[in-house]
This record gives structure tokens, sequence and C-alpha cells, in this order.
């Protein structure tokens, strides 16, 4: 059972043709037991500036948790979330890899640090098959972190994220350097 | 060689403003149901069951709260279908209960979807409709808790006497806020009439210890004529007062140190609900975004530049509602402030649209989206631990009563009640009530304490019967077994005595003045009577004994200062009554007053009685007596014999120095006689006291007056002025008295020097008689003969010749011959 605290928060509902409902604000990832996700999307990384070019190897995920959960990472190539496209008669598809965290156990649950490394790579497939996979060569690229199903119970902190890369070439106009 | 990271750690939250090549990496552009933490990201709470009982009326939660003072959660609940809105009190006991307080009312078909604030302030909770069109808007209410936990508690109509009317009138705020110890409400100016009911700019405070009194004179003008106040954000030390476009801010913590000045003109609020103060920082949601507020008096910071609210939003948010309806809501577990944008007047919509500022880090607010998945109205603070209330307080112990009198500050008796309890656990409230006639009340609450406690009623009524009964409350409020509901008749404990007493109040003695008699009619003449040490409110009764005993003549209830009553004494002339008082209301009695007496009537004394003479003629059967008396002012006197009846004397003419009444009388023998004064008023007669019964001794007839010797100084003693001394007022007296031939003869002098006038009473008289009065103090005897002696009664004889220089005014001149004719003459009486 989730601890109520002292001064919590009372949601009330407007509804057109039932009897209203009153919700008290409490830790759990669904709403009047509709579950909902999570969906975390960082602003454009460009290491080499604006102009330049990287190339983007490894995310670095770090969860602290307790509630079990899949996030999937969607790499965002120069603003451009298309995930699959053709290029050559190949299918040249950004891969999404998933991580999954094990519910943990307890009442509450106790929080556990996780750090996932996760590739970043995009697949060439030629006719179904995978010929191979490189890592993404981009601008700027911004991760996408969204949560696979129903959250468990407990707490979820998505506690920070490293993107590493290597530089190919720096823009003579990067007026941003992280 | 090892790559380089670039550390993306989310806790800024968002940044869709900043241009791309200027941006901080660690923003974001989305962090849905996420809430930004120092450094990374963490789930929103989400909806759950509350543990409550669910509603079984209505559509839409428009306000909900829990009531600081009780913990009970107070709701407003509007029915979509009805159009009419209700308030429920949920108590938050194990288990919970709901109860409908009251229909708040009915909205006009035409209002917009309601938007209702709530505020609570000195244990009331205000409620008030933002509704533009005066006439669409619900009078504002608020609740009261009910004395006992199990009572819902009223609703009540706000009201006030703003137009000086002196009849107050039903308030329609347009918003409610608490501000330090006050109910701030805007939007009304005064119920005179509707062009003055609706007074968007003004603002107006409550009593700060009584919320439910708002003064006329407390009052704001925030804006021009035109210019709706919105809403009201309370910051410690300022009232921030927003319209659509601009802010002002009252200023001050009481009535003398209060002002208003406009202090961010470019910013104001979009709905009345779109606020919320957090650590003495407001936040507000002005039409370009959400803004925070940390100085009262300074314009407020823009918050709402890493929203970009201007452009499009992601699809996978869902759109804004109108921003009248938007609304803030803070969850303090996870110091998070949600801007809600629900669309409550669209269809019935699955999700809202919520904006979570995370004030993890006060200066350093940070953003991200939040997406409900049901359509969120309100939101409310709900403060949780409220206990099931004890079933046992302490036991009531002993009680009693004591009269300790009249108090004239107070203007009442003043009674003490000392009670005591048994086995309190020591937080508990004690109720005293008082009965007065039948109706019991709450008079008063204390703090229990162990020992004796004392309440001391005051401004009760004399000889009137109090009940007082005390029960315990416990600190949440319910009462020990036996104990329950609003009457203590009812009440079924079994040992009343322990907490039950009832006294009937004395009164004091009155005291009763000598009272004056006037005539003020032909058919009044009232004693009135001062009564001095009366108690206020109770009636004195006023008794009278003319012989027969006591009995009530008048009731007098003092209402003022003093006290007078009159008493009708018209038809007891003469007498002497007594009479007393005292305090009585029914059967109960006072003690009785001392008894005072009266004559009633004159008090004029009643005429001296001079000289009385028989003056009967020998020879006639009538008999005849003289009286001389005096009177000591202008008065009528009536005489009574007790052979004859009453007869009555003028007043016109007479002299206030003395006079002669002669009456003639019907046998002989010893006459009694009395005198008193008399004065006509109003056509009747009234009397003082009777004099002195007399008695003398009337001859019979054919009887000849025998001699009569007075001695000098010794007969009509000062008989004009008693104020004369003796040598001053010398009277000489000498008869000389031959009952043949002499004179039955009178004379005597007073001083000539003061009255000039030397008079001369000669009794006795002849049918032909006549007399000589031989006058003489320097040359000898002169000889007045006087022709006709009967027809000198009452005329004047004068000493015209000369000698002696003496003047003699009101000789009455009788004289009785025993036989003789004409010639015939006494000798002279001796010369004086």
């Amino acid at each position: 059972m989730a601890m109520i605290p002292a001064v919590g928060l009372l949601w009330g509902e407007g509804r057109a043709a039932d009897y209203a409902r009153f919700w008290l604000a409490t830790a759990t990832a669904s709403d009047d037991g509709v579950a909902w996700g999570v969906r975390v999307e960082t602003n454009d990384v460009a290491p080499g500036g604006l102009g330049g070019e990287a190339l983007f190897t490894m995310a670095y995920l770090t969860v602290r948790a307790a509630a079990g959960a899949t996030l999937q990472l969607t790499p965002i190539l120069n603003d451009d979330d298309t995930v699959s496209r053709t290029v050559d008669g190949a299918t040249v598809r950004v891969l999404q890899p998933r991580v999954t965290l094990a519910q943990q156990p307890g009442t509450p649950p106790e929080l556990v640090v996780q750090t996932f490394e996760i590739p970043l790579l995009v697949a060439h497939e030629r006719a179904g098959a995978p010929s191979y996979a490189v890592h993404p060569r981009a601008e700027r690229l911004r991760l996408r972190i969204e949560s696979i199903g129903a959250i468990g119970s407990g707490s979820f902190r998505v506690e920070q994220c490293e993107l590493e890369y290597d530089l190919v070439r720096r823009s003579t106009f990067t007026s941003f350097t992280p | 060689m090892p790559r380089a990271r670039v550390p993306l750690t989310f806790g800024p939250g968002l940044d869709r403003a900043t241009g791309t090549g200027a941006r901080d990496a660690r923003t974001l552009t989305d962090a849905r149901n996420l809430i930004a933490r120092e450094a990374g990201l963490e789930l929103r709470t989400g909806l759950s069951g509350s543990g409550l009982p669910a509603l079984t009326w209505g559509t839409d939660i428009l306000a909900q709260q829990s009531v600081e003072r009780t913990r009970d959660v107070l709701q407003v609940i509007y029915d979509r279908p009805t159009r009419e809105l209700r308030v429920f009190r949920v108590n938050p006991v194990d288990p919970p209960t709901r109860q409908q307080v009251a229909v708040w009312g009915t909205l006009n078909a035409s209002a917009k979807f309601p938007i209702i604030t709530m505020a609570e302030a000195g244990g009331v909770v205000y409620m008030a409709h933002a509704e533009d069109i005066m006439a669409y808007r619900l009078v504002t209410k608020y609740w009261t808790p009910g004395a006992n936990d199990t009572d819902t508690g009223t609703l009540t109509t706000a009201s006030a006497d703003f137009d000086g009317s002196g009849a107050p009138g039903d308030i329609s705020f347009y918003g409610v806020c608490a501000y330090r110890e006050y109910i701030a409400g805007w939007g009304w100016g005064t119920e005179a009439a509707s062009i003055t009911a609706d007074r968007p700019e003004i603002v107006r405070l409550s009593k700060p210890d009584d919320p439910t009194v708002f003064p006329a004179e407390l009052y704001f003008l925030c804006g021009s004529r035109s210019t709706r106040v919105i809403g009201c954000t309370p910051m410690p030390t300022g009232l921030l007062v927003a319209s659509s476009t601009q802010r002002y801010t009252i200023f001050g913590t009481d009535p003398e140190t209060f002002g208003v000045e406009l202090t961010d003109p470019s910013h104001g609020i979009v709905s009345p609900r779109a606020w919320q103060t957090i650590n003495g920082v407001a936040y507000t949601w002005a039409s370009t975004g959400p803004r925070v507020t940390r100085d009262p008096m300074a314009p407020s910071e823009d918050l709402a530049l890493p929203l970009d609210l201007m452009e499009a939003q992601p699809d996978t948010w869902p759109a804004r509602g109108p921003a009248r309806e938007a609304f803030a809501a803070y969850e303090p577990e996870q110091r998070v402030l949600y801007w809600v944008w629900p669309d409550l007047t669209a269809a019935e919509a699955a999700r809202t649209m919520a904006y979570a500022c995370s004030l993890r880090l006060p200066s350093s607010p940070r953003f991200t989206p939040a997406v409900f998945e049901r359509r969120l109205a309100s939101a409310g603070r709900y403060v949780t631990g409220k206990v099931p209330l004890p079933t046992t307080v302490g036991a009531s112990g002993t009680i009693s009563l004591t009269d300790l009198g009249w108090f004239e500050v107070s203007s009442g008796r003043t009674l003490r009640a000392q009670y005591t309890f048994t086995g309190a656990v020591g937080n508990e409230t004690v109720e005293i009530w008082l009965k007065t006639g039948s109706t019991w009340a709450l008079h008063a609450t204390q703090a229990y304490a162990p020992g004796t406690l004392t309440t001391e009623f005051t401004g009760l009524d004399s000889l009137t019967s109090y009940s007082v009964a005390v029960r315990l409350r416990s600190f949440l409020g319910a009462y020990g077994a036996g104990f329950t509901g609003s009457n203590p008749d009812l009440w079924t404990d079994p040992t009343p005595a322990n907490w039950r007493a009832t006294l009937t109040t004395g009164a004091s003695t009155p005291t009763l003045s000598v009272p004056v008699w006037s005539r003020t009619s032909n058919t009044t003449a009232p004693f009135t009577f001062d009564i001095t040490g009366a108690d206020a409110r109770c009636p004195v009764v006023i008794e009278q004994d003319t012989g027969s005993g006591y009995t009530e003549v008048a009731t007098v209830t003092r209402t003022g200062a003093t006290l007078t009553a009159t008493v009708n004494v018209h038809a007891i002339p003469g007498q002497t009554p007594n009479y007393r008082a005292r305090h009585k209301r029914g059967v109960l009695t006072g003690s009785y007053s001392g008894v005072v007496s009266q004559f009633v009537g004159l008090l004029d004394v009643a005429p001296g009685i001079v000289a009385a003479y028989d003056i009967s003629d020998p020879t006639a059967n009538l008999r005849a007596v003289e009286l001389f008396f005096r009177l000591p002012q202008a008065r009528a006197v009536q005489v009574e014999f007790t052979d004859s009846a009453q007869q009555f004397i003028e007043t016109a003419g007479i002299s206030t120095q003395g006079y002669q009444y002669t009456t003639t009388l019907v046998g002989a023998g010893t006459v009694n006689y009395r005198l008193r004064v008399a004065r006509e008023q109003f056509g009747v007669y009234d009397f003082g006291p009777w004099g002195t019964l007399q008695s003398m001794t009337v001859n019979p007839a054919g009887t000849t007056p025998g001699a009569i010797t007075v001695d000098d100084q010794n007969f009509l003693p000062n008989a004009f002025n008693p104020s004369f001394s003796e040598g001053n007022f010398g009277i000489e007296t000498r008869l000389v008295f031959d009952p043949d031939l002499q004179p039955y003869f009178l004379f005597y002098r007073v001083d000539v020097r003061y009255f000039g006038t030397l008079r001369f009473v000669i009794l006795g008289r002849h049918p032909s008689g006549r007399f000589t009065l031989r006058t003489s103090d320097t040359g000898g005897p002169v000889n007045n003969y006087i022709a006709n002696p009967e027809v000198l009664d009452g005329s004047y004889l004068n000493a015209d010749d000369g000698q002696p220089v003496i003047d003699l005014l009101g000789a009455r001149v009788f004289a009785i011959f025993q036989s003789g004719g004409s010639n015939r003459r006494g000798p002279y009486s001796t010369i004086v």
C-alpha cells in the first residue's frame, strides 16, 4: 500500500455523463487504473557544432528505480525520427534498443540504481537479412526514452544518460560546446 | 583513446524555446509524466482511490479541499443535467462518511460552466461563483462546521450592509481567497441595486477575527471601473490582485496599514484558480504563461519561455482547454506545482493536459508536461490523519450554582456556576449550557482544567429560574455517552445532578420614598413614589393598607436608571394609608421594603382655633357660635360641628392672618367642632387633616351669657401672628361686664405701630341697645355711640372723633342688654 502523505493532493473529475470521481495523488504510474507511460526526449546534441558531424556510439542510461519497466531508446538523427527507410533497395533501420528493469520486492520496494550500456546502431538489411550495422553519424542527435508497457509499482527515476561519440568534423561556426 | 561523452542529466526540464545552437544539452523537449529533480526525472504521481466514499450525485467536482479546522473534505459538486450545485462534506474517519450539506443553487441555463473558488479562514469555508454575468452568478456561501463531528455543518449565504441602509443584503462575490486572517472577496459593490452590485474592480476584506463579517469600509479599488479582478493570490506581505492584464497589490496587515498599488502593469491572470502560493512565493498563469512573484510589490518574473507555448505542442500532448477553466494544484510530496488545463465545456474528454513545475529548487522552477488519463476539474489540499473520534471523554462530577446578586454595571444578576469532572483526558472542551425559560443555549466553552471550574453568567433577570448544564467535548468534537444533542434535558446520563443544576435568582429589596400627593383631575389624585434599589426588568408591586390589610395597588418595572410609581388615592381622601413594596414575578417574591405612610390630601396644617364664643341671642331659639381661627395661607376652611352638616367657606378675600366664622346651631349644650383646610381644584375639594377636636358650651335659649373674664395676656395670645414677640405684640385685655347695664364687652389692642388698628370685640347684644365705647389714653374717655348695634356685624367702627389717634378696623360689635330702654346705660367698663 502506498504511503499517503500527511498533506496530499485530492483531484476531482469533470465528467459529462456520470458521477464524478476523485482521486488522491499517489506514487503509481496509472490514473484511475489506466496505466500511462513516460517519454523523455532530449534536445539535440551536436558535439561538432551545427554543421559539424559526429559518430554517436553509445548511450549510458542510469536508472534508479524500484518499479519494473521496459524502456526503449530511440536515437533521432538530425531531427528525423524516422526509424526505417529504404536506401538503394536496402532497409536502413535505426535500432531501438530496449532495457528491462526488474520489479523490486518489498513494501515499498527498494530503489536500485542500474546503468545500461546501450549501443547506438543503424542496421542495414537487404531482403530481410541484416547485412551490417554502423553507429549513426549525424550533425546532431537526440534521444527518446520511452516506457513500453506498464510501469510497475514504486519509484522510477531516470537519472542520467551519457551520450558517447566520436567527433568526425567540427563546425567552424560552432557556438555551443557541451 | 576514449571517446568523448555528453552528460544528459535531464534535471533542467523542458526547454523548447532556446535556439538549437544555444540550448543546454541537459534540457529536454519532452518529459511526459515525469517530474524534474535536481538531476534526473521521476514519475509523477498517479490518480488513485482516496478511500473516501464515492459520489452518488453530480457530474463535476468543481472545488474541494480539506478543512484545516476539522480535517473534513468539503466538495462543491455540479450536476450537468440539472445544473444544480450542492455542497458535500466527507468525514474522513474510519469508516469515512459523506453527507450533503445543502443545495447551493441552480445555475442559469445561459451561464458558463461554473468556476468555483473556495477559501477557509476562521474555521469557515467560503465559496464563490466566478461568473461574469451578475444575473447568472450564484450568491456567495460559507460553510460552518457543526458542533459535533456527526453534524454536516451549515451553509450560509454571505451578507453584509454595504450600502448603509441598515439591512444587510446577500453578497455575490466573483471569487474568494484567504489572506492572512481575512477572507478576500471581489467583484461585489453594494446590495443597493444591480448597477451597484457589479463592481468588478472592488476587493473587500472581512473582519480578521470574524470572516463572516465584511465591514463596508474595508475595500480596495484595483483598477478602473471596467477592470475585472479575476483572481487574487495571497502572499505573506501582500495580496496580489490580478485582472486579465495587470496586477495590483494590497499591502499591509490591518486597516491602519492597508494600501493598494499597481505593481505589475503588464501581467495578470487567466482564471480565478490559476495561482498557488508556495513557500511565500506566488505562481500565477498570465496570458503569456506562468509567472512567479517573489516580492509582492515588484512585477512578476517570466517562467513561460522554456515552454514555447505559442508554438505547436507535440501531438501526444492533449490540447489545452479554455483559459478560464485552468487551475493550479500543488502536490507537496513531489514539490510539484501543476497547472492543469482541462476542457470542461467540450464533450467528455478522457485526458487532461498539465504542466508540472518542479519546485524542488525554488530558485529554479523547471517544467515537464503531464498528461492525465482523466479529465480533471479541480484539485485541493487533502489533510490526512483525521483520527476516529474517541467514544469516551471525562465524566461529570459536581455542579453548584450561586446567585451573586444584582450588578448595575451589567444590568442584571450574576449567577456563578462551579463544576468538576472526573476522568478527563485533559484536552477536552467544557461546554456550558444555560436554560432560560424553556430554551437551552450553549452559553460558553472553556478549556478543561483539573479541579473546580467556574463560569459566571451576567445580566440575568431577578426572580427567574435558570438551569445550567455542563459536559465535556473531545478535541475532535465527541461527547460522552448520554451527552449527545443540543438539549440537556434530553441528555440521558443517569445522574443529572452531577452535571445539571437549577436556581431561581433572588431580588433586591426596593426602597419606597414617602409619596407626594397631587391632584391631576377630578377623579385622579395620585401618590407618586420614588423607588430606589429596584432590579431592572423585574416587576415591583406596591401594596396599600388603609386599615383592613395590604392589597396590591400598583406594579411597575424599571427599564431605565430610575423608577417611579403612582397610586390613585382619589377615593380615600383624608386617610393616611401605609405602603410597602417588593419584587414579584409570578409566585416568586422578594423582600418587602420599609413601610411608608402619608396623609391623602393637602398637607396644610389645620387652622388654629383662636377663640370660640357663644353669641346666641338670648331671646332666640337658634344659637350662635362665633369662631376665631388663623390660617397659615390662603385656603378654604371646612368647619365641622358635631350637630351640624359640613359647611364650606370660600376663600375669596380671606386674609392669611385669620378668619372669623359664625354659624348658627340648633340646640345647646356641649358642641364639638374641628377645622381643616380645603382647596377646590378640577371641581372637587381636597382637604388637609382635621385639627384637634374642640369643645364649647352653648347656652340654651333665654340664657343670658354669664360674665367672662379673660386674663390679660391669656386671651388671644399672639392671635394673628405668632411670629411676633410678646413685647411687640402686647395684648391688653379687660372685660367689663354687667349683665344688666354694661355691655358684654371686650376690647383689646394690638400694636398700633404694626397694624394701626385697635380692634374691639364686644360680646353681648340688645335689640335696641347701644353701647358706649370710651377710649382714652390722653384726654379722657370718648364716647362713641352706635345706634343700631345689631347691624354693625361685619362693619367697621372707626374712632372718628380723633381721640385718641387710633384706627378702628374690623370691629364687630354686639351688645347684650339684659333689660332696659334706649336711655339705659350700664356703667363704663374700666378704662384701659
